[in-house]
Order: structure tokens, then sequence, then C-alpha cells
């Protein structure tokens, strides 16, 4: 599904952030990507969800080498995987629903053929009651949740999600890593970054930890 | 169901774009009904020239100068393709010749005799043939066909439409550059949303789609206010320039009023100019935003 090989980043002329980064996600895995802030959690997800392209190495997605993919090809292969940001990144002038069906919006689906797909989820993450409401009136949790469902709701085969609890109380942290394991057990490959060590109680999966840059595997 | 904007349009304000792009249109319109009036007066000129011709009769001291006026109207008369001949008289000469000469002193000059002579424009006289016999007649006559004239007229005329035409060129110019250094400004006001969209998914050319609408209306909106301006300007210079230039009213007049065989021609080519716009708005815009998004 995904696969590094001796990744290496630095931003600008900077010192490496991620270094000789190796590692390979299998489809249907669950994994954890661990490690203090600044350690280059964000750095690697985004080099998963090509918003970098890496120094040096090389990265494998869907069997395709994505540091040699074409500009063309990048907006069908970010439609394969869905991606839940720290800071949300929701549209404050579109509705919960709209922020939902964006993917599928993007992707030319006419809205009598999702609008049923996204009541359901919005049902499923609980903000049924909230399709309407924009984000600015939205709750952490909710904003959060609403976030993870934009992100799931074409189906992706990888989930990306970068500290997804970090802005909810533990009780619905718990909540949605169980959210994200159910997706799981559905058939997506989650990689879910986070610096809360506390988690990982809750699933068991392997976790990928970073410190300064270099990936230490544990289980 | 109604799925509003993706990028809200308050956001993408182009109201300054919109200003802009109205004054350039209202220049546009301006050039355009120039360019036709120019045309329009070059026809005019030439078909007046072309209607008539004129015969001089120089006075010499052993001429008689009532006999060869005679017997240059007996020619021209008996010349196919002539229609009329008449003797302008001796007061034509001096007029012509007073705002350089004064008016003492004329009666001392042996001032030439004009014919004025109307052709048959449908089928005209060979000149060449007619300038040969009546020299041959009359060696103290001479023909002027005014061709001289007309070729300098219609040089004149050229230029001024070719400068016409780079005024326009020079305004689309700076039209094409405003609406990139516009597309520039929505799409920087509006990066966090590009990004957004890029990041689930979405091509250049869904997200530059996602402006077409604004700069549409941008471009409508510019180009019908320009038109309605130039519109305003050549009625007003129609209706109150009349005492200012009434060379110019009877002109800016005519470009909507008279009946000639063209008298559609400045409403469509001045229409053209705010349909050119919108098209130079909607294009431009889509090639700039997909090609900065590219980068």
């Amino acid at each position: 599904m995904l696969r590094l090989e001796r990744v290496g980043l630095s931003y600008g002329r900077g010192a490496e952030v991620l270094k000789d980064v190796d590692f390979e996600l299998q489809r249907g895995s669950f994994c954890f990507l661990t490690g203090a802030s600044g350690a280059g959690k964000s750095s690697l997800l985004k080099l998963a969800f090509m918003a970098l392209h890496p120094s040096r190495g090389r990265i494998k997605l869907f069997d395709q080498d994505i540091t040699r993919v074409s500009r063309r090809q990048l907006p069908f292969l970010r439609r394969r995987i869905g991606v839940v940001f720290q800071d949300f990144r929701l549209l404050d002038h579109l509705t919960t629903f709209e922020n939902v069906a964006l993917p599928l919006r993007v992707a030319g689906k006419l809205p009598r053929n999702y609008e049923r797909d996204v009541r359901d989820l919005l049902d499923w993450v609980g903000l049924a009651k909230q399709a309407d409401s924009y984000p600015p009136v939205l709750s952490g949790g909710e904003q959060q949740r609403a976030a993870i469902a934009r992100a799931v709701i074409s189906k992706p085969e990888l989930l990306l999600a970068d500290e997804p609890t970090g802005n909810v109380d533990p009780i619905l942290a718990r909540r949605l890593i169980r959210l994200f394991a159910e997706l799981n057990k559905l058939g997506t490959t989650v990689l879910l970054a986070t610096h809360d060590m506390n988690l990982l109680k809750h699933v068991r999966a392997p976790v990928l930890h970073l410190e300064n840059g270099a990936l230490q595997q544990r289980h | 169901m109604h799925r509003p904007d993706i990028i809200p349009s308050k956001a993408a304000s182009l109201r300054t774009l919109t200003a802009t792009m109205a004054v350039m249109c209202y220049l546009a319109c301006l050039a355009v009904g120039a360019l036709i009036l120019i045309d329009r007066a070059v026809d005019a000129w030439a078909s007046g020239l072309s209607q008539e011709v004129t015969v001089q009769i120089r006075v010499t001291s052993d001429s008689d100068l009532q006999a060869d006026i005679n017997k240059a109207t007996e020619l021209l008369e008996a010349t196919s393709g002539v229609v009329a001949v008449a003797d302008l008289g001796e007061e034509a000469g001096k007029a012509l010749l007073e705002p350089w000469l004064g008016s003492d002193g004329l009666d001392a000059l042996p001032i030439p005799r004009l014919l004025g002579v109307k052709i048959d424009e449908t089928s005209p006289p060979d000149f060449d043939a007619l300038a040969a016999a009546l020299q041959e007649a009359v060696p103290t006559a001479s023909l002027d066909t005014h061709r001289r004239w007309e070729a300098e007229l219609t040089r004149m005329a050229g230029s001024l439409s070719i400068l016409s035409a780079l005024v326009l060129l020079l305004i689309g110019i700076s039209a094409v550059a405003m609406v990139i250094s516009a597309s520039r400004a929505v799409l920087e006001g509006n990066r966090p949303i590009v990004d957004v969209l890029k990041l689930v998914g979405a091509e250049d050319r869904f997200i530059s789609r996602q402006m077409d609408r604004r700069f549409l209306s941008t471009g409508l909106w510019g180009g019908f206010l320009g038109l309605a301006l130039a519109i305003a300007t050549f009625l007003a210079l129609g209706y109150a320039g009349w005492a200012a230039s009434p060379g110019l009213a009877a002109a800016s007049r005519g470009l909507f009023y008279v009946p000639t065989a063209d008298t559609w021609l400045p409403y469509v080519a001045l229409l053209a100019v705010p349909v050119a716009a919108t098209i130079l708005s909607l294009v431009t815009s889509r090639l700039a935003l997909t090609r900065m998004l590219q980068r």
C-alpha cells in the first residue's frame, strides 16, 4: 500500500527533518505513528499524501512511485487517500454537509448520487443534527468528526490522520480511536499520527516511532 | 438541491477589475466608433469626388476665353459618361484664390475658368482619352479628376484606421494584463481553500472553474457598463456638442441614425466589445489560474 525507501526530507537548505526513513504499510493494516512534537510526524504524513516531495529516497503508493508521478495524476491518487488534519481544515462558508460532501463534489458526482451517503455518514459520526450548521458554530469535537467524515466519505483505501484527537477530551478521543478501528475493519488502511501514548492502549496495532527524524519500529 | 459556491463570492471581490474593465470597454467602444466614422467619411468623400471632375481653362494673351469655354463644353457634353457641364463662372475662381491672395488686385490677374463636370458613376468616361481630346481641341484646357486628392484622403484615413486598431490592440493587451493580475489576487486570497481542494483531489481545471462565474460577470458588467457610457457619450456629442463642433456632432449622430446600407454595423460592432471583454476575461482568467495552480 505505502512504502518509503531511504526517504530524507529537508525544508529548503535546512537540516533534514526526516532521515533515511524506511517502512512499509500493508494493505488493510492499522498503524500508529508516534513521536514528540516536532519529531517529523506531520512531515511524514505530508509526504504520504503528496503535499511534499522528498529530498531523497523513493515513496511507493498504490504500487506507483509517487516521486515520479506526473502532476496530472496527483488528484486521482489523492482521491484514494483520506486525510484528517490536525487543524481540521474545514471550509467555514460551507455547511457540515457540504464540507463532508466536498471530495465527492470535487470528483464530479451529483448531489442526488451522494446525498444519502453523506447523511448516513453524518448520522454514524453523530453529526446528523449539525448537517446544516457551519463549522464556526461547531464544537472542537464536532469539527473533528466532520473532518473525519470528510476524509472517509469517498471510501479511501488509505486513511492518514494527523493528531486526530489533539483537540478533544479523553472520552471523545477514545470514541474517535474506535471509529478509526471500525473503518479499518471495513478495509481501510489507517496510519494515525499522535503524541498521546494513552491512545495506544485502546487499539492493538504496530507503532512507528519517530525520534529526531529517524524511524524506529515497535510492536 | 442548491450547492453553494466552493469559493465564496465575497472572498473573490473583483469590483476594481469590473470598474477598470468598464473604462477599457468605454475606450474600446470609442475606438470602434471612430473606426466606423472614418470608414464612412472616406466612402462619402471618395463618392463625392468621383461624381464630379473639373476642367480648368487657362487665360492666355492670344486665346479667346469664351470660345475655349464653348468648345470645351461642346466636347464634354458630347462625351459618353458625362451627365452635365456647368461653367462655374469667374467668381468661383476668385473665391478659390481669395483666401491665399486676398481680394485686392484679383481682378487684374488672369484667373482660369472652371467647368464643373458631373459624371455618370455607373459608366464613367475614359478620363485619359477625354484629357487628350480636350488638350487637342482646347490647348489651354486641362482635366482635373481629383484622383490625387482621393488617394491622399484614402491614405490619411488608412493611417487613422491603423491608429484606431492599434489603440484597440493596446486596450486588449492592458485588459489581459489586468485580468491576470486579478486572477493572481483571487488565487492568493483563497489559498487556504485552494489547498484543501487540492488535498481532496481537485484537478486544476476544477479549481479554476470555481472562479469562472466571477470573471464571467466581471467581463459582462464591465463590458456593458463601458458600452452604456460610450453610447451616452455619442448621444451627448450628437445633441449637446453641436455648438462646439458641428462636424463631430453630426458624425456622432450619423453613427446611429443615418440610414446607410450598413446601418446595423455600429450596433453589431459596439455590441461586440462587451462580448469580446467577457470572452477575454473568462479565457484569460482560466488560462492564468490553471498556469498558476501548476506551479
